[in-house]
């Protein structure tokens, strides 16, 4: 079964038709070809799907693609303007990206958390990125980058 | 990608949304924050032909205070209810029990009806509601030619969890809302909420609340909640007449109350009890030693 879908994914209104079957994920991916946001386990435990649903995380792969309809999105293919987001330049200066794959997830639950706690401790980092899994980097050097990009921002030179 | 066909609605109206499920009640399911359904769902565990999206009728939603209660509207996401200043004030144990759900993304989504609803003896909520003597609200599609009406009822908490993931809830019925009574204050009530997972942001092996208070004789009264260990989360009566408990104490109680732990690839049962008593403990020391700061401040 069809339903239309409208919804606004990176200040960009959009329009589809999706099965009612299809996940939230699978619209970003697969019609509407965005996919910096990634497909882990499809269960809502690796938060590798996580994008912003009117302004909060959420794991895309729990959200039925038709139940985001009127909904605004913010996907990591909208996060930096011309230049990187502060978040993305310091998780590369930090070396806190390896594979990459749990990286765009990262981003969004460090912008989220940000917004709510510009100066946040390292257990308030952990604890804000804790529904994303990262097989490679042992997570130190995402939480350092999320610290020096709170730095930054605070500053306002990023 | 969902396997099995199915149809969405996502009406505004409760009476719709209840006359919706009336219309094919064992073929419907209400969604929620989906945490749990829409990964049943795409892993083929559930199949429903119809989702009713529960999420924008007004009357599910929001938290409202009472004179003696909190009304948390069932649709509230774990974060709504642990950031809300009303529940923080005076369901401090509840709030407590939703800012340690799952990780943050799981709390932006899922709802504390959903949770309920599910009734994962082990989820956060049972046991702190349990302690707190809450009342669910159950709505349903009343009966015979009227459309729109519906039908209210009041479900103390001790009444309603049936067994393993079962509820007293009717085929059609949903939780509309939990009525939460007012936590005392500080100075004569002391509450701790203790979560017990493999890996942060887990859902939990075992959880425990515990809840205790200053009586007018000087000693204290109080309890302590446990769910994950039973197929139902069971409260348990503190021994009464003190006015402190030794862990060991109250390990014994736990172990009393819990006669056949469950046992799973996650915790085995004699794992599960031991891990009940002590978190269980745990909680019941952080409580009263609430109550002692509550009491010194007084
Ligand atoms: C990674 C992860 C970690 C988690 N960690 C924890 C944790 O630590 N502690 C914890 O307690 N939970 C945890 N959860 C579960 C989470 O709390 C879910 O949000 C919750 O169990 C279900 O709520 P929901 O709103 O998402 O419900 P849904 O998934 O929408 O629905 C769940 C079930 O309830 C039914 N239902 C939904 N709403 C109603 C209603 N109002 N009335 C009647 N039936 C209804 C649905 O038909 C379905 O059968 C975790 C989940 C995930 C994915
Ligand atoms: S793909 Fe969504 S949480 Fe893993
Ligand atoms: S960088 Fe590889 S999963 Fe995180």
């Amino acid at each position: 079964m069809r339903q239309p879908v409208r919804i606004t994914v990176n200040g960009r209104e959009l329009e589809a038709d999706a099965d009612t079957r299809k996940l939230l994920v699978n619209l970003l991916r697969d019609d509407l070809e965005l996919t910096g946001t990634h497909f882990g386990c499809g269960t809502g435990t690796c938060g590798a799907c996580t994008v912003m649903l009117n302004g909060r995380c959420v794991k895309s792969c729990c959200v039925l693609a038709v139940d985001a309809d009127g909904a605004e999105l913010l996907t990591i293919e909208g996060v930096a303007n011309d230049a990187p987001h502060p978040v993305q330049q310091a998780l590369a200066e930090c070396h806190g990206v390896q594979c990459g794959f749990c990286t765009p997830g990262m981003v969004l639950s460090a912008i989220e958390l940000l917004q709510d706690n510009p100066a946040p401790s390292d257990a308030e980092i952990r604890e804000a990125l804790a529904g994303n899994l990262c097989r490679c980097t042992g997570y130190v050097n995402i939480v350092a980058a999320v610290q020096l990009a709170a730095t930054r921002m605070a500053q306002g030179d990023a | 990608m969902i396997a099995e066909r199915f149809d969405y609605q996502s009406p505004t109206r409760l009476a719709d949304a209840l006359r919706l499920l009336a219309a094919d009640p064992d073929g419907t399911r209400p969604l929620s924050g989906g945490m749990t359904l829409v990964p049943m769902m795409t892993l083929g565990l559930a199949a429903p032909e119809h989702i009713v999206d529960l999420k924008r009728i007004p009357e599910l939603g929001g938290i409202h205070e009472e004179p003696d209660a909190v009304r948390i509207g069932a649709t509230a996401t774990h974060h709504d209810i642990a950031t809300d200043p009303r529940v923080r004030l005076h369901a401090p144990l509840l709030a407590d029990a939703a800012a340690l759900v799952g990780d943050v993304q799981v709390r932006n989504r899922g709802t504390i009806g959903g949770s309920i609803a599910h009734a994962d003896p082990a989820a956060n909520y049972l046991p702190a509601l349990l302690a707190l003597d809450a009342v669910i609200e159950a709505r349903a599609k009343r009966g015979g030619l009227l459309r729109n009406a519906t039908r209210s009822r009041r479900i103390p908490i001790g009444e309603f969890f049936a067994g393993l993931m079962a509820t007293c809830l009717a085929a059609g019925e949903i939780v509309a809302a939990v009525h939460v009574p007012k936590q005392l204050a500080a100075t004569h009530q002391g509450a701790a909420f203790r979560k017990f997972a493999r890996v942060k942001g887990n859902f939990p092996i075992v959880c425990a609340a515990a809840l205790v208070e200053r009586q007018s004789s000087g000693e204290r009264a109080g309890c302590v909640a446990i769910g994950g260990a039973l197929p139902i989360p069971v409260r348990i009566a503190l021994p009464g007449g003190q006015a402190a408990w030794a862990a060991g104490e109250v390990e014994t109680a736990i172990r009393q109350a819990i006669d056949d732990p469950m046992s799973d690839a996650n915790a085995s049962a004699d794992y599960r009890l031991e891990m009940a008593a002590v978190h269980g403990a745990r909680a019941v020391e952080a409580a009263c030693r609430a109550l002692d700061d509550g009491e010194r401040s007084a």
